[in-house]
């Protein structure tokens, strides 16, 4: 039983969009740009209302799979009671949403307990709604065709790409292969690393931060300093979360393992951000130079003087 | 892509294995290095669900860096072997296997002497520092194992005995 | 020997599970030697960031800075979800307690700090 099957007759389709937890509170920008790509493709996009956190697989799965289920059902009732789409384009929300409807829709008895604990906050979950990922809108209810056609300024930029572990679960040619046919309509050239499928290490931190800010963060983020990209692009609001971290502890601590003497500079991009400015719409319109940890004036002078 | 088998989330009997004589566990955890993108979720869960803790020194599995190709990720998990050498060689005979086909270290006869963990092919068993004693993967008691419950990739599979075999021989292009 | 010097932003968030903790486990070892040390179920890294699960629903809160820059980028300052719509927390909460989650990660709710 596949939980997200796409329809057919996309344009009429509801898309509520679950925020999560990092969204909201870290990347304003890319929260706007997403609403802009999605007016300008046509789509009948909206905030997925009242929604809490996803209930993160990382903790609370190894905690208590139970509560995971349960609580992760309170948003899944949530959203078939707005009657829309679920749309996450956190790689980590679309996985507890994709895996927990799975889980409820094979087991019977797993979706008794939960609505039972559901009962008493009067919601109940039939299993109806649909989860996708914010990538399998673009790829497969929009389509490449409509994307390319809605791009007025194909970018010149070199890009590193980090799509994130949980995005890789239905297959290495699903989701990431959505990921860079996307970014290259957008005129972004894709440079190869042997470190593109690494994790950020947002899993690992609160096991063993060492390894997870100096061996996944600080390597990703040498290579993309002595490669020069322009940017790194990621979809997961997760992988973020943790490189903002890893930012902020280099700017802190400074780097022991001294694979970064220089600093970092690369900014780190949302694939709405990238879509919005292939689009043709302005940086400030979706405020892209405001609260960040990395700059991305170079990448905007860049795009503003390539006209 | 990753192979799709319908498997039984719990043991319930062991499989008899035909010449050998010997009873195995249905089931066995499978990692393809494809997929794998070290994100270590696996130790993270399994360290929780036997020690309560998050530190991945505490997991009974270990997923560490490639040194042949950068980027990838070689896995040691114990498969709960039909002749299992950890069993041949332990001098108190503490290792034994259950009902189930399950290779356990009994924790009252363990002396910690850590001949299993030398005669493992891949050294499986390791020192828990507080008992002093070894100890190894338990396949989460015949429940869905915690590890591959975790990971994010579907890089770590529980497969029945049969189609383990055939998919691991295919990702080694045997 | 940089191995040995912890990371300063871990050893904040440690320190931060400790002031939610009433009864720490360094303490207790040093008050009664002779009791066996265990794990809590909640393990002290992540015992910030579920306190903040309990209590607001989400991870992280909305503060001056991120409703600022949220009006800069043209958004609303206050995102449609469970901070603006407090009463779904609430329902969380209820459910949670339905649970018995927090008697299992020995979370008081009343007080605001993990037992152990």
């Amino acid at each position: 039983m596949t939980a997200s099957k796409s329809k057919t007759n996309a344009s009429n389709e509801k898309y509520g969009y679950f925020l999560g937890c990092v969204m909201p509170a870290k990347m304003p920008w890319a929260e706007k740009a997403t609403f802009l790509v999605a007016e300008k493709l046509g789509l009948s996009w909206d905030y997925m209302k009242e929604t809490l956190c996803c209930v993160r697989p990382g903790v609370w799965k190894a905690i208590d799979p139970d509560t995971w289920l349960t609580l992760t059902g309170q948003n899944l009732a949530l959203a078939e009671k707005q009657g829309v789409t679920l749309v996450d384009s956190c790689n980590g929300c679309w996985i507890t949403h994709y895996e927990t409807l799975e889980e409820l829709l094979d087991e019977p008895e797993k979706m008794a307990m939960v609505n039972k604990h559901l009962a008493k906050a009067n919601m109940r979950l039939e299993g109806t709604v649909q989860v996708k990922h914010f990538l399998q809108v673009l790829y497969e209810d929009v389509g490449l065709d409509k994307i390319r056609k809605s791009i007025k300024k194909p970018l010149n930029l070199r890009m590193m790409r980090h799509i994130g572990c949980h995005a890789r679960k239905l297959g290495n040619d699903v989701m990431p292969r959505y990921f860079d046919e996307i970014l290259e309509a957008c005129g972004v050239e894709l440079v190869d690393t042997p470190y593109d499928s690494m994790c950020c290490g947002l899993l690992l931190y609160f096991a063993d931060p060492k390894t997870s800010i100096y061996r996944n963060v600080f390597k990703k983020f040498k290579l993309a300093q002595d490669l020069g990209v322009d940017a790194i692009a990621i979809i997961c609001s997760g992988c973020y979360d943790q490189f903002d971290r890893g930012i902020k502890i280099l700017e802190d601590e400074g780097d022991p393992t001294g694979q970064l003497p220089q600093g970092f500079d690369v900014p780190i991009v949302h694939l709405s951000e990238i879509l919005a400015l292939a689009f043709g719409y302005k940086p400030e319109e979706f405020g892209m130079d405001v609260f960040r940890t990395t700059s991305p004036s170079k990448l905007i002078s860049k795009v503003e003087g390539g006209k | 892509m990753a192979l799709k088998v319908k498997v039984s989330k719990r043991l319930s009997a062991p499989v008899l294995v035909p010449i050998a004589n010997e009873n195995v566990t249905e089931n066995v955890i499978i990692h393809n290095p494809e997929f794998c993108t070290g994100c270590m979720q696996c130790m993270v869960g399994c360290a929780y669900s036997h020690f309560k803790t998050f530190d991945i020194n505490y997991a009974l599995l270990y997923v560490n860096d490639n040194p042949a190709t950068p980027g990838s990720w070689v896995n040691a998990n114990c498969s709960h072997c039909v002749y299992p050498m950890c069993l041949a060689a332990c001098p108190r005979e503490a290792i034994y296997k259950d009902h189930l086909g399950i290779v356990r270290i009994s924790p009252l006869k363990c002396i910690g002497c850590g001949i299993c963990a030398q005669t493992c092919p891949i050294a499986v068993p390791r020192l828990d520092n507080t008992k002093k004693i070894y100890v190894k993967c338990d396949l989460c008691n015949g429940e869905y194992p915690n590890c591959v419950k975790m990971c994010s990739t579907n890089a770590l599979q529980l497969l029945p005995r049969r189609e383990a075999f055939d998919y691991v021989k295919k990702l080694r292009g045997v | 020997m940089e191995q040995e010097k912890p990371m300063k932003s871990f050893t904040r968030l440690l320190d931060s599970a400790k002031k939610v903790t009433e009864h720490r486990l360094e303490d207790e070892m040093v008050k009664h030697p002779w009791r066996r040390p265990f794990n809590a179920t909640a393990p002290d890294a992540a015992k910030p960031s579920l306190k903040r699960d309990f209590e607001q629903g989400l991870v992280y809160p909305i503060t001056e800075d991120v409703s600022g820059a949220r009006k800069a980028a043209n958004l609303d300052p206050m995102p449609p979800t469970a901070h603006k719509f407090t009463e779904q927390a609430e329902k969380k909460r209820e459910i949670m307690k339905d649970m018995g989650t927090g008697k299992k990660l020995a979370f008081d709710p009343e007080k605001r700090v993990y037992k152990y």
